[in-house]
């Protein structure tokens, strides 16, 4: 695709291509197996990026949320209506590749939501498959009624998982496009032609698209910046972190709205060493065990986080050992909202709570660190944290007494300078709720600097402005081909 | 040597001393020599890998991976990997001269094997799908008092039956049809499937037909059948059945329902519910009837099907859960199964550049040629008859012209004539005309398209 420095048209789009209007109509699918052609203006390129964005971001809400499958199609249909035009469609898909490429994270997130968004159009949730001849090789062919009806007895024995006794639409590829399915004898086979249902054919088609996707993402990540390219960069780094939809199921409280998803980490100045140690666990371990989960997920919903955005939080972070999110760990943040199971809200923990309760394992993270670590082990964090020796005396010797909230104290003391003094910050609490330590750090701060949430990146919405307008010319994507 | 770990190489240890003393003169130097020299079919090698009627495509051989493991001090093996000749008469001549025990064959690659050292990109393009079955692998159900290499025409016909099943199997399930066959020298079979389709089978795709065809039934893995029968396995059992039951029950066998004890072994096999009420039964009945054990296993089955069958007697009953109830349902086929399902080396099959002892070089312990088999006749094969290096020579002395002039090759004035010319009529003519075929419609195809311009 060539970029050009070009007023927009209107529509942003070649006129002679008729657009489609219904995002269910019989449009082929788009597996983007190659790079689209054509010419396009800057502003179209960040405009079909974002649209785009926008689609896949409910598509994550959708699946997080649960909400059930019937509505879907009410939340989805008004901002797919944005993509129905297939070049827009495909020239979106590639930026957001470019702009979702740079890190595990950012691929790992755009692969799954591009793979929900293609069993969308496919209609794996809705039970009626449409659009799959244009998404099959062309050496698939459908299973003629004649040769369903003689060969029935092999399909219904060869077929693993068939659902009903009446037989489901089977189409018959070369075997060499379905080897995990001849390897597990979950199909039937004849003359190197496996046939197979239509359920299991849509999965294999998505997990090819899957795996393609996963490796053209890794190679361009290893791409080098082109000067072309480079003008771009700005709103490609943006694009990415940008929270482009406010999630509109979300209603956080006054108090909290300054954490999400993206600025956790930013938080971790505010934070007491007990939430310091499990933030950095789950930074490095990309995964928490149960305890953890509970004492920090309920500091953080405490702090403001939203349940959608624990949500999604907690299922960027959880890469390791994680299969299935949804499956494993988000009944288990909804409970801590008190949206399962007995309905409670349950508080953060308490000093008292954590200092007394379930003591940690070696390789656990919860816990407070003056009770639970030793100190030298805690001296180690500190100075992680910026704290030099000398600054450290008062918080070891506290320790050492046994005095394990004061040693806290000490802490938020030697982290805010001048804080006793501060207005608008209250310390009341401060070594006997991780919340509150939060919450004066927060305030401090907003005094101190003038607001530390203003740089939050979920206010950047408006950023995708930022490109430097007079670097525009006409730019050319790696392997761009000119028409 | 890494790829090759084919169970022949390590077995020298563990032989019978009457194999021993008998390869000593089946098996010399001298003898390999004359067979190199005299009886090896060189022109059916460099036919068949050339996989070129017209003669267009010579790198197909000259690609090609041999290895020889020579022996030039008695006891001191050495094994020459990436050798690759560019011509029949190359290949006689390093065979010949440097007189192989063993031949392996492994991968066409991106360029001859012997340059392999000067080139970047060395890497495979082909190469058959092979297969690998060998009768030490039937250890647990051999009840004929062989192990090991041992064997005996009573425990040969698992052989049959697996080259029957997997013939079958890679002609229907996978369309494969240019399909040869051959004596491994001693204990075994291997398959070579040549059909363009199958030379070009990813690494990935190899080991999917290989799971494919794998089931294990061994006491430590067993996997449960499923139920109903995968098509494939269905037609396994088919075709496996009567031979079970013709050579594996009866005391001429294994002797699986020959005595009393061996039956009531059987019996406690079955799964619990089964074996409380029908095996309970036949265990009572059996020793005063003197049924056969043909007649005993269609009495079990029909007992079995009467009582656990889909429609049967126990439907209603709450005693037997659906599981156990399959599983009683499988448990004919299991056993069936457990005896003789092609045990196959899938280690052998999943890669393209594994190499396998090439046919017709002749194994240095028994001194018996590495012949074709023929599928259609396979129960007719008999190991025991499979010609030896010195019982060739003899007949080589004693052969006679019939004076009509007729020039023949060597290998057609010995025994070896049974086998080399079904091969040559069965499946190298047919390769070759296939081939040709295929050749001059492409050819044609591109004619019609030029003259178009
Ligand atoms: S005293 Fe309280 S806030 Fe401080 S580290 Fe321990 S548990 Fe956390
Ligand atoms: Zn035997």
């Amino acid at each position: 695709m060539n970029i050009v420095k070009k007023e927009r048209s209107s529509s942003g789009l070649p006129k002679n291509k008729q657009s489609l209007n219904s995002s269910n109509g019989n449009q082929a699918i788009n597996l983007y197996q190659e790079i689209p052609t054509m010419e396009v203006s800057l502003d179209d390129f960040e405009e079909f990026a974002l649209d785009r964005l926008k689609v896949l971001k409910r598509l994550e809400q959708l699946k997080l949320r649960h909400v059930p499958a019937e509505k879907h199609k009410q939340y989805l249909d008004p901002l797919l209506s944005k993509l129905n035009n297939p070049e827009k469609d495909s020239i979106s898909h590639f930026v957001l590749r470019l702009a979702y490429c740079r890190t595990e994270d950012l691929r790992r997130w755009f692969l799954a939501q591009e793979v929900a968004l293609l069993k969308w159009r496919l209609g794996v949730s809705s039970g009626s498959v449409k659009n799959l001849k244009s998404v099959l090789p062309d050496a698939a062919k459908s299973v003629s009624q004649k040769e369903m009806e003689e060969l029935d007895f092999e399909l219904k024995t060869g077929t693993v998982g068939l659902q009903s006794l009446k037989l489901p639409l089977f189409y018959k590829v070369p075997f060499t496009l379905a080897l995990d399915l001849v390897q597990h004898r979950q199909v039937f086979i004849k003359k190197g032609m496996a046939y197979i249902p239509e359920s299991k054919l849509v999965h294999l088609v998505t997990s090819k698209f899957r795996a393609h996707l996963s490796r053209q993402l890794v190679l361009l990540s290893s791409v080098p910046t082109t000067p072309a390219l480079k003008r771009t960069q700005g709103f490609l780094k943006n694009v990415a972190t940008v929270h482009a939809v406010k999630d509109e199921f979300a209603n956080k409280s006054e108090m909290a709205a300054s954490l999400d998803p993206q600025n956790v980490k930013d938080h971790l100045r505010n934070m007491p060493l007990c939430m310091v140690q499990l933030q950095v666990a789950l930074q490095t371990e990309r995964h928490l065990k149960h305890w953890g989960r509970l004492q920090y997920g309920l500091f953080l919903k405490g702090a403001g986080l939203s349940l959608e955005d624990a949500l999604i939080y907690f299922e960027r972070m959880f890469t390791a050992k994680t299969k299935d999110f949804s499956k494993e760990y988000a009944y288990n943040i909804r409970h801590m909202y008190g949206k399962e199971g007995k309905r409670q809200n349950y508080p953060p923990y308490t000093c008292t709570k954590i200092i007394m309760s379930n003591a940690p394992n070696s390789n656990d993270h919860h816990g407070c660190p003056y009770k639970h670590n030793t100190v030298q082990q805690v001296s180690t964090m500190l100075a992680k944290l910026g704290i030099s020796p000398q600054q450290q005396k008062p918080i070891m010797a506290q320790q050492q007494s046994g005095q394990f909230t004061l040693a806290c104290m000490e802490h938020f003391k030697v982290a805010h300078p001048n804080a006793v003094t501060t207005p608008n910050v209250n310390l009341d609490n401060v070594g006997n709720h991780p919340n509150s330590w939060f919450e004066a750090s927060v305030s401090y701060h907003k005094v101190t600097t003038g607001g530390g949430d203003e740089k939050s990146p979920s206010k950047t919405t408006t950023t995708t402005t930022v490109m430097d307008k007079a670097a525009r010319g006409a730019l050319k994507t790696p392997k761009a081909v000119s028409p | 040597m890494d790829t090759d770990n084919h169970a022949d190489e390590t077995v020298a240890t563990n032989q019978s001393s009457t194999t021993a003393t008998q390869g000593a003169h089946v098996f010399s130097p001298e003898l390999l020599k004359m067979y190199y020299t005299r009886l090896f079919p060189y022109d059916f090698m460099h036919t068949w890998l050339s996989y070129d009627p017209l003669g267009k495509e010579p790198q197909l051989f000259s690609r090609r991976e041999f290895s020889f493991t020579i022996e030039p001090v008695p006891g001191e093996e050495i094994y020459i990997r990436y050798q690759s000749f560019s011509s029949e008469q190359e290949l006689k001549d390093a065979i010949v001269k440097k007189n192989p025990r063993k031949i392996d064959i492994g991968a066409i690659f991106s360029h001859p094997p012997k340059d392999k050292n000067a080139i970047q990109n060395f890497t495979t393009t082909q190469r058959e799908l092979v297969f690998d079955i060998d009768l030490t692998d039937y250890d647990e159900v051999r009840r004929c008092g062989c192990t090991g290499a041992k064997i005996c025409p009573v425990c040969w016909e698992f052989m049959n039956m697996a080259v029957k099943v997997m013939d079958e199997g890679l002609r229907q399930d996978f369309g494969f049809e240019k399909i040869a066959w051959f004596y491994s020298g001693r204990r075994g079979v291997h398959a070579w499937v040549c059909d363009e389709s199958a030379r070009m089978l990813s690494n990935e795709a190899r080991s999917a037909v290989a799971n494919y065809f794998e089931v294990s039934l061994n006491k430590k893995n067993k996997e449960s059948l499923p139920n109903p029968l995968h098509p494939m396995l269905a037609r396994a059992r088919d075709v496996l059945e009567p031979m079970f039951v013709e050579s594996v029950l009866p005391a001429s066998g294994h002797g699986l329902l020959a005595t009393q004890e061996n039956w009531e072994e059987l019996l406690d096999t079955m799964p619990n519910a089964a074996k409380e009420t029908v095996g309970e039964r036949m265990k009572k009945e059996w020793p005063k009837s003197a049924s056969a054990p043909e007649e005993k296993w269609e009495e079990l089955k029909k007992h079995l099907k009467v009582v656990f069958g889909s429609t049967g007697k126990v439907k209603k009953s709450k005693t037997v859960d659906d599981k156990e109830k399959e599983a009683i349902q499988n448990w004919t086929t299991e056993t069936i199964f457990k005896f003789t399902y092609p045990r196959l080396d899938i280690n052998v099959s999943k890669m393209q550049n594994h190499l396998l002892k090439s046919p017709f070089c002749v194994h240095p312990k028994t001194g018996r040629v590495c012949v074709p088999i023929e599928v259609e006749k396979v129960e007719e094969f008999d190991p025991f008859q499979v010609p030896t290096l010195d019982q060739l020579m003899t007949e080589l002395d004693s052969f006679e012209d019939d004076g009509s002039g007729r020039k023949l090759k060597d290998w057609q004035k010995t025994s070896l004539k049974g086998y080399f010319e079904p091969f040559r009529k069965q499946f190298l003519d047919p390769l070759q005309s296939d081939l040709r075929r295929v050749a001059r419609a492409k050819a044609e195809e591109v004619a019609a398209v030029t003259a178009d311009f």
